[in-house]
Parts: structure tokens; C-alpha cells; sequence
């Protein structure tokens, strides 16, 4: 009887993680491992962030524009968070923004943020930079 | 001689006391009438908005179940392109336009969250993650869209009048709980 709970129990745990974006999973796609840099794109907007790097360690640098043509380097914490296990939300600094994974036409991943409430709406894409 | 007085009095007050009844009865129940027509034209407006959203809720889940279920085939070559814009276009209609009418902001919110999916979904890749996220999405607007329709006939039965007979309805809440 035991045994059955215990084979009952992992698979539920096993079809309940599986097949689905998790923080791990997430975590690697933004560090690759341990850090990776990503270009930004605003869409219908300017974003003052130019790129931003995120490292396996939580922390993420941001490359800013300062105005006068050049850029300004910005230390952040960030971290990941759910309600239902499907949508997910990364808190950049004091910013949080919805995180979904997308997929340019050549099969390349890139990175939609998008605000998820308030005035300020706005939508930044994320492309690795190589 | 007391006795001649109060009959005086009666001959003379006693139609008009009548009257102020018979008046005042028939403002009450004019003011009742009044009342539960009100009662009965909100309950049809309600009854009203209700199939409206019944019928929104509907085209939405139908919308999405098309979309999932070109999603869910693993291989590229099974994937019909045409129904897969022809329910994303369904979908995006009602996102922008008759889910506003209804105003459930949890259905909406993850909608926005599935549009922003679909909006590039790229069939030719077949990452289980990429595409199960999406699916599960799917589903949780499907319940959530049920879940508000049930609490919403709910509340509408809470409102009947008395000698309406309507059935009970168990509602659930999102996470499954009676």
C-alpha cells in the first residue's frame, strides 16, 4: 500500500513538472548556466536599458543610456516568481515585469518583459547577445 | 346627546376617513407594483448580461481550444497553419473587444499572457516546455472563464424572487475546491 502511495505520489509530482517552464529551467534560459548578456529592444517604446546581464548568482548588470550618447553601468538583484506555476514574473531592481519565452521565424529564443499593470505599461524584448 | 354628537361627527368625517384609507391602500400598492417591476426588469437585465457573457466565455474557450489543440501536435507537419491563425485571429477579436464587455479582470490578465504567446507562436519549434506552457495557459483561462460563469449564474439565482424556481448550482473555486 505504501509503495503505491509512493509510485502515486512521484508521478503526480513527475506529470506536474514536466512539460512546463519551472524557475530552474528559467534561471538557465536567462544565465545560460551562469551569466549571460541580452541586448533590449522596447516595443512601441524607447527604454532607457540598452542591455542587461543576469548571472547565476541573482544579480544582473544594467547597461543604461545616460543621455549624452554613452552609458552608464546599473547593479540589480533579480529574482523569479510565481502564483500558478504557469505564469511567471521577474523582479529586476525595483521593476517587475511578466517574463514569457518566445521564438524569432529562424527558431531563435529571445525574451518578452512586459509590465504587468499600471500606467506605465510597456513591452521590452531581450536577444542574446553574442 | 353625546351619543347624537359621535353620529354627527361620523355622517360627516366618516367618507373622508374612508377615502384616506382607500387612497393610501392604493399608493402602497402602486409603490409595490413599482418595486417589483424595478426588481423584475433588473433581474432581466442581469439574466441578459448574463447569456451575453455565457456566450463570451464560450466563443473564448472554443477560440483557445483550437489554438491548443494545433499547439499540442509535436510534429510540424501536422500543424494547420490555417486554423491556427483563423482561432488566433477568433481570440485576439474577443481580447480586444467583447471580453471588455464582460470586465473579469483575471480571465483578461491571463489572456494577455496567452496573447503574448501566440502572437509569434513559431510551429517548428518543438520545445515540450515552450509548447505546454502555453497549453496549460490555455487551460486555466477555460476554467477560470467557467469558474466566473458559474459564480456569476450563482449570484444570479441569490437574486430571484421567491416563486422562481431555480436549480442549485455547486461552484467551484480555481483551485478545484467545492
Amino acid at each position: 500500500m505504501k509503495r503505491i502511495l509512493i509510485l502515486l505520489l512521484l508521478s503526480t509530482s513527475f506529470s506536474l513538472s514536466y512539460g512546463q517552464y519551472d524557475k530552474n529551467k528559467l534561471t538557465t534560459i536567462l544565465t545560460n548556466g551562469t551569466t549571460k548578456a541580452w541586448s533590449v529592444k522596447g516595443v512601441n517604446t524607447n527604454p532607457p536599458e540598452k542591455s542587461m546581464t543576469f548571472n547565476i548568482n541573482m544579480s544582473a548588470q544594467l547597461q543604461k543610456d545616460d543621455g549624452k550618447g554613452g552609458t552608464v553601468s546599473q547593479s540589480e538583484k533579480w529574482s523569479i516568481s510565481t502564483k500558478d506555476n504557469i505564469r511567471w514574473f521577474i523582479t529586476l531592481g525595483s521593476q517587475q515585469y511578466e517574463l514569457v519565452i518566445s521564438y524569432l521565424k529562424n527558431g531563435s529564443q529571445y525574451i518578452k518583459l512586459t509590465h504587468p499593470a499600471g500606467a506605465d505599461k510597456y513591452e521590452i524584448s531581450l536577444f542574446p547577445l553574442k | 346627546m353625546n351619543a347624537s354628537k359621535l353620529e354627527k361627527f361620523l355622517a360627516t368625517f366618516g367618507p373622508l376617513v374612508g377615502f384616506i384609507l382607500t387612497a393610501a391602500g392604493l399608493i402602497i400598492s402602486a409603490s409595490n407594483f413599482s418595486k417589483d417591476q424595478k426588481s423584475k426588469s433588473a433581474l432581466e437585465f442581469k439574466r441578459d448580461f448574463w447569456t451575453k457573457q455565457s456566450e463570451i466565455y464560450l466563443k473564448t474557450s472554443q477560440a483557445i481550444g483550437n489554438i491548443c489543440a494545433e499547439i499540442n501536435k509535436t510534429d510540424p507537419e501536422d500543424f494547420d497553419s490555417g486554423n491556427f491563425t483563423k482561432s488566433k485571429a477568433e481570440f485576439q477579436s474577443l481580447y480586444w473587444g467583447e471580453m471588455n464587455f464582460v470586465q473579469d479582470s483575471i480571465v483578461i490578465s491571463d489572456m494577455k499572457s496567452f496573447d503574448q504567446y501566440i502572437s509569434d507562436f513559431n510551429p517548428k519549434i518543438t520545445d515540450v516546455d515552450y509548447r505546454q506552457t502555453l497549453i496549460k495557459l490555455g487551460n486555466k483561462i477555460i476554467v477560470t472563464c467557467r469558474n466566473s460563469y458559474m459564480r456569476s449564474f450563482d449570484n444570479l439565482q441569490l437574486e430571484t424572487p421567491k416563486n422562481d424556481t431555480a436549480t442549485r448550482v455547486v461552484v467551484k473555486d480555481s483551485s478545484g475546491h467545492l
